[in-house]
């Protein structure tokens, strides 16, 4: 049987605190008996109250996979496209209770979400989702938008046709790139791949399914914002597996981790120079976890 | 030595030979914060003090359940040991390291002063005992400092631990490396006659002494109301690198 157990964590970077900026990024997790959501986000540096607009998001997200489980019993079809219609929904409201513009509500979103038979990981704008399996093995994706003009699910309500014009207008083009690293052990690097997504599938929100099979594999998914990738002196791929490497997996296992982590990065240069967030969710495998522990 | 204990708990020990003592603590793998303040109260059992010690027992259980109201009291991870010589190795762990919540205060046992004064054993092993359990939690990504209450009436005259293992222990915990920050506090109740005895114990350990007065209710109830606000401030500057500066200098 598969247990679900989630944690999130963000946290300032020194680019902000030393311009006197709040964190802009933001994450929030949570799991019943049989399902589980993790969610980031990350405010637009340049908007305004954009740290309102990222936990709008991330709440939003979490609030409409809730609304996806109770409607639709944990089926995974049609998963994405409901939950960004619900989350889309919701974002509508909140903006018009709070008064909010679109500057406030420029902010990427990613979450995952997953069931007793798989799930999906779903990012639109920037970020890194990683998966690591328990035998040790990494696989984790870098997705980045060209000259730094991430998709905001905002622009779905307003604003659309000026982002696509700023790309050059093309749906076909281009925009957004995935580079795919998968690492045996955690050392030793198994393959590294670039792909790339078009103007049209990145605001579409690009999706990973998780099969069962895949489910009953992994112990960790987590989903980072672009703040991973912008740690002084150390490379994205480090950072990931570092966060990663979990000692305990009680309670606020993920924050733990990445306090020390930070730590120990700012000992060594400016630590993280952006804001930086994660959400995890760990996937406990009772049946082969209660024989290892009998062990 | 510590008492039967559960599964949920693991045994550690600080020092070697004869001068070594066990410790418990819960299993790393059953916490779940970021941190966590370690906090011991080390009780004299003596025979000296027999006349206060119902309410010596009832200081120590509400200075347990007022830390259980502390708004950081899923943070604190809590250590009760009695000392005498009378007691097989000197120290009767109450229990070990555990959080507030797991603490039931009603299966504290009554007092039973007898015997001589293990002064020294008891701060060893209740400072050594924390940067031990300190450093476990350390090297697993928790965060932790620690606060020691030696609780005494009287000097030293029984121990195999030595003044100079203390101030060792004291200054481990000084470092930062293995513990944020550690504390030390022996109070004397009822203890005007080894004031000067105890100052110079304080001064040559690097541990603060406080002199609580005589062993009346009124001093007890206060003396836990100073333990339960200086765990308080302790907790509170977990996470700032250096030790709280706002333990109050007397009670």
């Amino acid at each position: 049987m598969i247990k679900f157990h989630t944690d999130h964590y963000f946290h300032i970077g020194s680019a902000h605190y030393t311009s006197g900026k709040p964190c802009q990024d933001y994450s929030f997790s949570g799991s019943d008996e049989n399902t589980a959501c993790a969610t980031v986000s990350d405010g637009c540096s340049t908007g305004r109250h954009t740290d309102i607009g990222a936990r709008i998001l991330a709440l939003s997200t979490f609030q409409a996979t809730r609304d996806y489980t109770r409607s639709f019993k944990g089926s995974l079809d049609t998963v994405a496209s409901m939950i960004s219609s619900s989350q889309q929904q919701i974002i509508g409201m909140t903006r018009r209770v709070l008064d909010l513009g679109l500057e406030d509500m420029l902010a990427t979103s990613g979450y995952i979400y997953l069931t007793q038979r798989g799930g999906v990981v779903n990012l639109q704008g920037d970020g890194v989702v990683a998966l690591k399996y328990r035998s040790g093995g990494i696989e984790m994706s870098r997705f980045e938008w060209e000259n730094n003009i991430p998709f905001y699910p905002a622009y779905m309500g307003e604003g659309l046709d000026r982002f696509v014009a700023a790309h050059g207008g093309d749906m076909d083009a281009s925009k957004l790139s995935r580079e795919r690293i998968q690492l045996w052990d955690t050392n030793i690097e198994a393959g590294l791949s670039h792909n790339s997504f078009s103007l049209r599938e990145g605001i579409n929100g690009i999706s990973m399914p998780i099969s069962m099979a895949q489910l009953l594999q992994l112990e960790f998914v987590a989903v980072f914002t672009d703040g991973v990738t912008q740690i002084d002196g150390v490379s994205w791929q480090k950072a990931v597996v570092n966060f990663l490497a979990f000692k305990t997996v009680g309670g606020e296992f993920a924050k733990r981790r990445m306090i020390r982590g930070i730590q120990d990065y700012q000992k060594i240069g400016k630590g993280p120079v952006d804001d930086i967030a994660i959400s995890v969710i760990r996937i406990e495998n009772t049946d082969i976890e209660g024989v290892i522990s009998e062990g | 030595m510590p008492r039967m204990m559960d599964d949920s708990m693991t045994v550690g020990k600080v020092g070697t030979g004869v001068q070594a003592f066990q410790f418990s603590g819960m299993r790393i793998e059953r916490l779940g914060a970021t941190e966590y303040t370690l906090v011991t109260i080390a009780v004299d059992v003596t025979g000296s003090t027999l006349p206060f010690a119902d309410e010596l027992r009832k200081s120590l259980i509400t200075a347990v359940e007022s830390c259980k109201k502390s708004p950081r009291s899923a943070n604190l991870l809590l250590r009760v040991i009695l000392f005498s010589s009378s007691l097989s190795g000197g120290i009767e762990e109450i229990h070990g390291f555990k959080p507030l919540g797991e603490i039931d205060t009603n299966n504290y046992p009554q007092l039973d002063p007898m015997g001589a004064t293990p002064l020294f054993d008891a701060a060893f092993s209740a400072v050594g005992a924390t940067n031990a359990y300190a450093k476990t939690l350390m090297d697993q990504d928790f965060l932790a400092n620690g606060i020691v209450f030696v609780i005494t009436d009287g000097d030293d005259n029984v121990s195999r631990s030595t003044i100079a293992m203390v101030k060792k222990e004291i200054e481990r915990g000084a470092r930062g490396e293995e513990i944020e920050s550690l504390l030390g506090v022996v109070i004397g109740i009822n203890a005007a006659e080894f004031r000067d005895e105890l100052k110079k114990f304080t001064n040559d350990t690097g541990m603060a002494y406080i002199d609580a007065g005589e062993a009346t209710k009124g001093k007890l109830a206060k003396l836990a109301q100073f333990v339960s606000q200086s765990v308080s401030s302790q907790s509170q500057a977990l996470g700032t690198g250096g030790p709280s500066q706002n333990i109050a200098a007397k009670i």
